[in-house]
């Protein structure tokens, strides 16, 4: 590829992206029905433009890319969802559809016992939190504070600025990223055309999981133990946080609170 | 497009969107999906990085986000159950006595 094409293709993806910044701004809560509208028109033409110029990309799989293709249009679209929706429990929603679309993109890249971890942690316990604490905090009417985004000008514009600077690497050479000996074998195994091999040395399939626990538990069994203790800590932080004082307390409390008519101290 | 590029312009993008919902959505249990969406961004970056390093590092890794993920959704929510408690609404704005 010649570089005169690369930087088109540079200047054509910062172009798409500042498109999909400036239909985020419209679809963020605050706005115009007509922005909002706006938003949305840009949002999708952005994403078809993405699903095309992926699809064109075809590389020696034709198959993966198009899963690819699938999973990370779904992906996208659910993120984007989440972060617009006005209604919390509809971003929840939306966050799973992200959640199990990222699974389909690892079992695309041969990580099918994380995918399937994703999937058990994020559908079976985070999901499962975030829809109590959700029903706990349902109000009536919808609540002021979804309606309204806290100046969404300034956040699109700095993540606009950090996917830019990370698509910019688009265009480099990967054996300029990284290790040059690994780049090269894998450019070359694959004919020049895709960073992606062949998998040979990487195990897909039900030995996928052995190999990774044995990974964890070889290499990384410190970092393990101290996942665990991590988890315990934060364990205790939680039950700390959301304990429910004795009425006694409460009230003790609440005299305090009183007397000196700011907020009670947490005992 | 299913090739190490693709998996860091996807990652960075969620990652991009969640940073977006973290700083510009008001509910604190809606921040803290967008902190998850980033971490999943996270995730599709270390698995494609491992997959082209073609070792597990990059899973093993990504195994780790797991956990703190987990972490963070526990200690979040448990924050958000308070700021419920204390100030019966989920708006962060309702914590802006703690600014400096």
């Amino acid at each position: 590829m010649v570089a005169v094409s690369d930087s088109i293709i540079l200047w054509s993806l910062y172009g798409v992206l500042a498109l999909g910044a400036a239909g985020l701004f419209g679809l963020l809560p605050g706005g115009s029905d007509r922005r909002k509208w706006a938003g949305a028109v840009v949002s999708l033409a952005v994403l078809v433009a993405m699903i095309v110029a992926g699809a064109r990309t075809m590389d020696t799989d034709g198959r993966a890319t198009f899963y690819f293709c699938v999973f990370g249009s779904l992906a996208l679209f659910g993120a984007v969802r989440v972060i617009t929706h006005r209604q919390p429990a509809y971003s929840a929603l939306y966050f799973l559809l992200v959640t199990l679309a990222v699974a389909g993109l690892l079992v695309i890249a041969d990580a099918v016992y994380l995918a399937a971890g994703l999937v058990i942690v994020y559908t079976g316990a985070i999901f499962v939190t975030y829809s109590f604490v959700i029903l706990l905090a349902r109000q009536g009417a919808a609540s002021p504070c979804d309606s309204q985004a806290r100046e969404p000008m300034a956040a699109v514009a700095v993540a606009f600025l950090l996917v830019a600077s990370v698509a910019s690497l688009r265009t480099e050479d990967p054996a300029a990223l990284m290790n040059k000996q690994v780049a090269a074998h894998t450019l070359s195994a694959a004919g020049g055309g895709s960073v992606f091999a062949e998998t040979a040395g990487l195990d897909a399939g039900p030995a996928n999981g052995r190999e990774v626990v044995k990974t964890l538990l070889t290499r990384h069994a410190v970092a393990v133990e101290v996942s665990g203790v991590l988890l315990l800590v934060a364990m205790i932080g939680a039950s700390w946080f959301a304990r429910r004082r004795s009425p006694a307390a409460a009230e003790e409390g609440a005299k305090a609170s009183g007397r000196t008519g700011s907020e009670a101290a947490p005992s | 497009m299913a090739n190490l590029h693709g998996y860091l312009l996807l990652g960075a993008m969620l990652f991009g969107l969640g940073l977006v919902g973290f700083l510009a959505r008001r509910n604190l249990i809606v921040i803290f999906l967008s902190a998850e969406l980033m971490l999943q961004g996270v995730v599709l970056n270390l698995v494609g990085f491992g997959r082209f390093h073609r070792d597990l590092d990059g899973q093993a890794f990504a195994g780790f986000i797991l956990v703190i993920a987990a972490v963070e959704a526990g200690l979040g929510l448990a924050l958000a159950v308070l700021l419920l408690r204390r100030k019966g609404t989920p708006d962060v704005e309702a914590w802006r006595a703690l600014r400096g």
